[in-house]
């Protein structure tokens, strides 16, 4: 009787679970991440736009984050549904390439407009929004500090993400690598005495930041205008530090794998478009690439940092390393 | 007999033994080579350090605060409530940790219950909240199997020690404490190794790399770093460790958590009052600490109303959950009661040995450890992002395989000793006799480990995390994200839900005890 | 279990005697050389049965009656000899494939079954037809033991047991019923009533029983022939 009732619910379970998302004709299947097709974040709104010039289908399949993203492409290699890939950054870019994830652009940069401090040369990848790591705080509750070494002096407790899973933890890897290079180490362990704790990812430090569990957390720059422009308020800030803040930018590229390149390719250059800059800013709360895009007048009120940080080749090169000394360092 | 019932013996033995065969070949290197410079890594001393000194503190409180507990439960007549709160510690040692953990989240948080009163250095996150956790999931089983033990002195022994006039103290040196002395190792080495193979709470609750166990750092060496040889030398570390720690445990003393109480009419003695009076407040205090968790869910889920509450993805997790949990559970339920009565009826001793080693030998090895080796054995070779979800059955059913073996053999072998001959002799058709005859004897104790299976894989965070796939969440990992991203009233709701399930399975396990 | 199996040295072969009526002979069980095994105890055994026949087994303990029927059920194998039973030769069958009825001294019932539970598991697929019922209630109204037919066998005396068992080994459609000491816990009245009603069942059916018991007067009373083991 038990066995019987085990059989058919277990059944009933295997008949009525999607195992597998059957793929339309004419559709673009999208690897990203998984805040990227919120319901809140860009991807609907894209879709939307999108589709409604390129006679297709936009289809989203998305991973926790962008380190998640790299991995996953990574196991799938060769047999990868991915026709575009969108939401990796520029510390991720090099891995990528020499892991042969990504195909040639042919798009001509010069045509695309792009802002010039940007500088952007790459012929893999399409950056689609940036912004900068900063600490925010509460600024009914906190007295901001100016400089991370006025942070680090400081008894102000602080939440981050984890370098290997979050795209900000790595900004901070990046950030305190820059500033303190030999010395990191000590840095970090100073850092560690106020950390109240390192999550997985951004949303789950953001969070906790909100429920008043720090004095500060590990953001962008851009999340202000979040607040302002959804909530109306201006009591979330974030701090700007006298050394500079490291610069993150977002980027999309064509899969080598995608058996419709050419789609791809005009989804690559629709995401610079007008259109889909004045979506991105109030949808991802990061910068636009391309000048001149209509935004709420909370952006202008923005701080605008100096970019520290280092070049896509020598992340690449040094991350592990990094990352193993940061591991060290916390773990005293 | 006939050969054709051979060949299903010999795949399952093939399933049993070949998933671990492929993990260990994994571990020794056959895919990718074990990063033995973690040895010069201070960091990884520090991580072997921090995961057997939690485990220490674990279980240090958990046994020194059952110990009053668990003699008040045994010898207080007066104490209320008593039988209801032993089925409440079963259900607190079985339950899914991250039921616990939005709880803890709840009461001990920042903006918690009970934080205003712990001082402003009380910090939830690290060893903390880490040891809160332990000591909830571990001082309930504790608890339970000492006071068994203590119920079971006989009366004769209370009386004696009555009649010759023993204080209190040479009554406990002399009558308790030898009854004791046996157990006391082998539940501080139990808790000691579920502690050590903590990884849902430290997860949840670690905070980073500080406060990090082995079994987190093997998950976040393979699905944060993607990192192969530093997970499979961890793993490595932790099947060392933990795996000949456990045979050591399990070999020195049978522990029986699920054993009724004792009579409790029998002639009981007077203890002085102090130590009536401070296990009272033991009970009490314990009471409440086992209580509140769950309870604060309550409030907090209907808190902001039934709009708030994400009932498309509650829905969708408790399917992905419930399939997991039942197809593994019935897996492992077949697998256990076919290889009983198998090796019941083997006449070859070596063969009978045999397959008692492939059903409990899964016993040893860290349901991660495993995971981590199949994972990248498999790596090249499977798509483990399409297929991930038939290990995740497959694995949960070798994990709750040596306990439902374990629970089912005794039966079967009882069963073959008395009734063979005259089942034979009545020529009975195979599916008549296991319909008729063997089924309604067996019902009760299959129910039982149904049940216990039933909590096990809905419980599973660690496999799960290996191979799981997000558009395919299950309970566990849903409250996982929500309690992390501090949506509090989605996560309380999530764990009434996961903990309704858990108590549904759970009545499944009382069967037993109903009834005898 | 049974505790005849002490060996007492040498083979001692079958006597058999007294054939007390024969109608028209139709022979359903055949018994040639058989050579039995016990331990290290080692005989040979003769004997035939005919359709309708009832041979009581006699002999000291330990010289293997017990043994025998279990020989003759499979449980013991045969190391040399014929068996043929109904037209068959079933030396070499398994236990399973036997066409015959065994009753154990002990150890009949599935305890966690009631006992008509226990009584349906004798007939093909466990469920008897309607005139196997009916003959199943009526033996049980003959023999005193109708009231206990939905109870468990652990809640009834060793006599009431043994004639519930009695009553499905008799009953279960076998050509050659066996039965050991099956009346060791009756009463002088039951113990006739039981033995009448063996009888007139194995010879309206005309099947035939070998039945172990260590009493004179069941030999003389219930039994067509005589088996004398030694």
């Amino acid at each position: 009787m038990l066995e019987n009732n085990f059989l058919r619910a277990a059944g009933l379970l295997l008949a009525l679970s999607p195992f597998s998302a059957v793929a339309a004709e004419q559709s673009l299947t999208v690897y990203t991440y998984s805040s990227f097709t919120s319901e809140w974040g860009p991807g609907g709104q894209l879709r939307e736009a999108f589709e409604a010039e390129c006679d297709c289908q936009i289809n989203y399949i998305s991973a926790d984050d962008g380190v998640s993203l790299l991995n996953r492409l990574r196991l799938e290699g060769a047999s990868t549904q991915a026709d575009v890939i969108v939401g990796l950054d520029d510390a991720l870019i090099e891995e990528a390439k020499q892991l042969n994830l990504v195909a040639d652009h042919q798009l001509d940069l010069a045509e695309l407009d792009l802002k010039a401090e940007l500088d952007w040369q790459d012929e893999f990848f399409i950056p689609f929004d940036f912004g900068y790591f900063a600490f925010i705080f509460d600024s009914e509750k906190t007295q901001p500090v100016s400089s991370m070494q006025e942070l680090l002096a400081s008894d102000a407790s602080v939440i981050y993400q984890d370098p290997r899973t979050s795209t900000p933890g790595q900004g901070l890897l990046i950030w305190m690598q820059a500033l303190y290079g030999e010395e990191v180490s000590q840095a970090w362990q100073t850092l560690s005495e106020q950390t109240v704790t390192v999550t997985k990812g951004w949303s789950e430090a953001y969070s906790l930041f909100l429920e008043g569990e720090a004095d500060y957390v590990l953001s962008y720059t851009t999340s202000p205008a979040y607040h302002q422009v959804a909530e109306d308020s201006n009591r979330y800030r974030a701090a700007a530090f006298s050394e500079g803040h490291p610069r993150q930018i977002e980027v999309a590229a064509v899969s080598p794998h995608s058996d419709q390149p050419e789609l791809a390719r005009d989804f690559l250059q629709f995401l610079v478009s007008q259109q889909a800059q004045e979506i991105l800013p109030v949808t991802n709360w990061m910068l636009p690439v391309i000048e001149d895009v209509n935004l709420p007048a909370a952006f202008d009120e923005l701080i605008r940092p100096q970019a520290v940080g280092f070049t896509p080749e020598e992340i690449h090169q040094q991350r592990q390393a990094w990352i193993r000394e940061w591991r060290s360092a916390v773990s005293q | 007999m006939s050969h054709l019932p051979r060949l299903p013996l010999l795949l399952a033995l093939t399933f049993l033994l070949g998933a671990s065969a492929l993990a260990l070949l994994a571990l020794t290197g056959w895919e990718a080579a074990p990063d033995v410079h973690l040895w010069q890594d201070p960091w990884f001393w520090q991580l072997l350090k921090f995961t057997a000194w939690q485990a220490f503190l674990s279980s240090l409180l958990s046994v020194g605060l059952a110990l009053p507990l668990a003699r008040s439960l045994a010898l207080d007549q007066q104490l209320p409530g008593k039988a209801f709160f032993l089925r409440w510690c079963l259900l607190c040692f079985v339950m899914p940790s991250l039921i616990l953990i939005t709880g803890l989240v709840i009461v001990f948080g920042r903006s918690g219950w009970l934080t205003p009163w712990l001082g402003s250095s009380w910090q939830l996150y690290g060893l903390g909240g880490i040891l809160l956790a332990h000591v909830f999931l571990n001082l309930p089983f504790a608890a339970r199997v000492l006071s068994f033990q203590w119920a079971a002195i006989p009366a004769s022994a209370w009386q004696l020690a009555a009649q010759l006039h023993l204080s209190p103290w040479q009554r406990f040196r002399l009558v308790e404490w030898p009854v004791l002395r046996g157990l006391l190792p082998s539940v501080f080495g139990f808790i000691f190794l579920l502690c050590f193979n903590s990884f849902a709470v430290v997860l949840a609750l670690g905070g980073g790399p500080a406060t990090s166990t082995l079994e987190v750092a093997i998950y976040q060496a393979l699905k944060y770093n993607f990192n192969p040889s530093e997970a499979l030398f961890l793993a490595a570390t932790q099947l060392l460790l933990a795996g000949s720690a456990f045979w050591f445990f399990y070999r020195s003393g049978r522990l029986e958590w699920l054993a009724p109480a004792a009579d409790q009419q029998a002639w009981k003695p007077v203890s002085p009052p102090l130590v009536v009076w401070v296990g009272r407040l033991v009970y009490a205090l314990t009471g409440i600490f086992l209580a509140l968790p769950l309870i604060s869910l309550l409030p907090s889920a209907v808190g902001r109303g039934w709009s708030s509450i994400p009932w498309a993805a509650l829905l969708e997790a408790s399917g992905w959950s419930l399939f997991f949990a039942l197809s593994a559970s019935l897996l492992a339920l077949l697998l256990a009661a076919y290889l009983a009565w198998q090796a019941g009826r083997m006449q070859s001793p070596t063969l009978k040995r045999v397959i008692q080693f492939a059903a409990l030998h899964h016993l040893v090895i860290p349901g991660m450890v495993l995971s981590v080796g199949i994972y990248i054995f498999f790596m090249q070779r499977v798509n483990w992002l399409e297929h991930g979800w038939v290990a995740v059955i497959a694995l949960n059913s070798l994990v709750a395989l040596p306990f439902a073996f374990s629970q089912l053999r005794p039966l079967v072998y009882e069963y073959q000793a008395n009734y063979q001959r005259l089942a034979a002799s009545l020529a009975l058709s195979p599916w008549v006799h296991w319909r008729r005859v063997i089924l309604p004897f067996m019902r009760p104790a299959l129910m039982r480990v149904a049940g216990l299976c039933l909590v096990l894989t809905l419980g599973d965070f660690a496999i799960f995390g290996i191979f799981g796939q997000p558009g395919q969440q299950t309970l566990p990992w849903l409250i996982y994200d929500l309690a992390g991203s501090y949506q509090l009233t989605q996560a309380a709701v999530a764990s009434l839900w996961l903990l309704l399930l858990a108590f549904l399975a759970l009545m499944l396990l009382d069967v037993r005890e109903r009834q005898t | 279990m049974n505790g005849k199996h002490e060996s007492k040295g040498r083979i001692k072969p079958k006597a058999r005697r007294g054939v007390k009526k024969v109608s028209a002979p139709e022979l359903l069980v055949e018994a040639k050389s058989l050579q039995i095994r016990r331990g290290n105890r080692q005989w040979q055994q003769d004997f035939n049965l005919e359709a309708g026949e009832v041979a009581v087994v006699q002999g000291p303990s330990g010289c293997g009656k017990t043994t025998l029927l279990e020989a003759l059920a499979g449980f013991v194998p045969l190391e040399a000899g014929e068996l043929v039973i109904a037209g068959q030769s079933v030396a070499a069958w398994p236990v399973e494939k036997r066409p015959v009825s065994l009753m154990f001294q002990q150890q009949n019932f599935f305890e966690h079954l009631t006992v008509m539970e226990n009584l349906q598991l004798g007939f093909p697929q466990a469920r008897p037809d309607a005139q196997q019922l009916e003959k199943l209630q009526t033996a049980a109204c003959l023999l005193g033991v109708e009231a206990y037919l939905q109870q468990k066998p652990g809640s009834l005396s060793g006599g009431q047991r043994q004639r519930l068992a009695l009553i499905r080994t008799v009953l279960r459609p076998q050509p050659l019923v066996l039965l050991d000491e099956p009346f060791s816990a009756l009463d002088d009245a039951s113990r006739q009533l039981a033995g009448d009603w063996i009888r007139e069942e194995i010879r309206s059916s005309k099947r035939a029983a070998l039945l172990v018991s260590h009493r004179h007067e069941d030999a003389e009373r219930l039994g067509d022939r005589q088996l004398l083991l030694s």
